[in-house]
């Protein structure tokens, strides 16, 4: 299945938890295969495929409380692999929904006008909600940084 | 544009979304204001942070995948085991139909067979001899069919015929004016209530007991055949 990577991706960052993201990607992806008939030709078959997801999600939100993963810094781990790291953690620390516009709008690529579709809110939420979800996660890119600067000092000093 | 607008209008002008003459007015402002325009490359920088970050992350989803087919294999199967009982059911159903709709060659055998014999009198091998017509009847598990007659009504004659294709006893009473034929045969067994037709200037009532399934024709009224359908319904069920 084709798109069930990004979907995973996405969900896993939504979920921040591996078996709950696969669970709810499976979901996607059989509810998907139920209700194609409502799948209108000519809008992004891969945007409905994410609002599926959302909407799943939202609906499991309740039973689905993963707590934050805890990563630890060493010197051995490679400099793509610690921005990634960082990245994960800056973005999981965010709320849902500056995580979630983020993740649509940024990693995926949908435009704002899909994101608007696939979490069924206007385009000037969807506007404003990425502004502060960019800020948002800037100031948390900011403070990681300096923990793990921090966390790095130790070690040597270790 | 001011430098509000352009905060506004930047996820737009991020994702390409913003309309051309927007754009225009947009960039002016950049090349105007050293602090938009700073704002707006950190944020690029973090987008391209953000996507690279993940965008290559493809986890491996063979397993997914393969549980989703097999769990869409098992709903396929159980929709087609659905759509197959449900056919099943449908036809049963229209069978049934079939069976009590059927406007029934039973009837226009009865009624043809009750004009022949009884009204134009083509005789074929009645038995007139209460002894021989109770023997006849023993095969039907009936007995003293000439005393259960209704009040005012005699058992003139009988023979086996055919009707719809089985054999049926048919039976003649008359009150020396009107004549009805009874015409008994083993039956379905299924319940149903009495049932009133006409075919041509015949009246025909039929009713089935446990095991027995009887039509009446009489070429008086309806009201009279479904009367004398009720009289031997007693008859026949005691």
């Amino acid at each position: 299945m084709p798109e069930s990577p990004t979907l995973l991706r996405f969900a896993l960052r939504l979920t921040r938890d591996m078996p709950a993201a696969e669970d709810l990607v499976q979901e996607t992806l059989l509810r998907a295969w139920r209700g194609f008939r409502q799948f209108r030709t000519g809008t992004s078959a891969r945007a409905w495929l994410y609002r599926i997801l959302v909407n799943a999600f939202h609906e499991q939100a309740r039973k689905i409380r993963a707590p934050l993963e805890l990563v630890p810094f060493n010197n051995r781990v490679s400099s793509s692999t610690l921005e990634r790291l960082e990245m994960a953690q800056a973005l999981d620390a965010l709320p849902e929904d500056h995580r979630t516009v983020l993740l649509l709008g940024v990693v995926e690529g949908f435009t704002c006008r899909e994101v608007s579709e696939i979490l069924s809110v206007p385009m000037g939420t969807v506007m404003s909600r990425l502004s502060r979800a960019r800020e948002a996660l800037r100031e948390k890119l900011g403070y990681e940084r300096r923990v793990a600067a921090a966390a790095r000092g130790r070690e040597d000093f270790g | 544009m001011n430098c509000k607008d352009v905060a506004e209008l930047a996820p737009l002008y991020l994702s390409g979304e913003i309309q051309d003459h927007k754009r225009d007015l947009f960039q002016a402002h950049l090349a105007e204001c050293r602090s938009c325009a700073g704002q707006l490359a950190s944020q690029v920088t973090l987008d391209v942070r953000l996507r690279d970050a993940f965008s290559s992350d493809f986890p491996n989803t063979a397993a997914l995948d393969q549980s989703v087919r097999s769990r869409i294999a098992r709903e396929r199967s159980r929709r087609w085991a659905l759509v197959a009982a449900t056919a099943a059911v449908l036809l049963f159903a229209a069978g049934l139909a079939y069976r009590s709709l059927r406007p029934a060659p039973l009837f226009s055998d009865a009624a043809r067979d009750h004009r022949m014999e009884v009204m134009d009198h083509q005789p074929r091998r009645w038995r007139t001899d209460p002894a021989e017509i109770d023997k006849l009847a023993a095969r039907y598990g009936l007995s003293n069919l000439a005393a259960a007659a209704p009040a005012g009504y005699r058992l003139e004659h009988a023979k086996i015929c055919g009707i719809d294709g089985k054999p049926a006893l048919h039976l003649v009473y008359t009150n020396g004016v009107q004549e009805f034929s009874v015409y008994v045969r083993i039956g379905a067994g299924l319940a149903r209530s009495l049932r009133a037709v006409s075919v041509g200037s015949e009246h025909l009532a039929s009713f089935q007991t446990d095991r027995l399934e009887a039509v009446i024709v009489t070429a008086g009224s309806s009201a009279e055949c479904r009367q004398f359908a009720r009289l031997a319904a007693t008859m026949l069920s005691s």
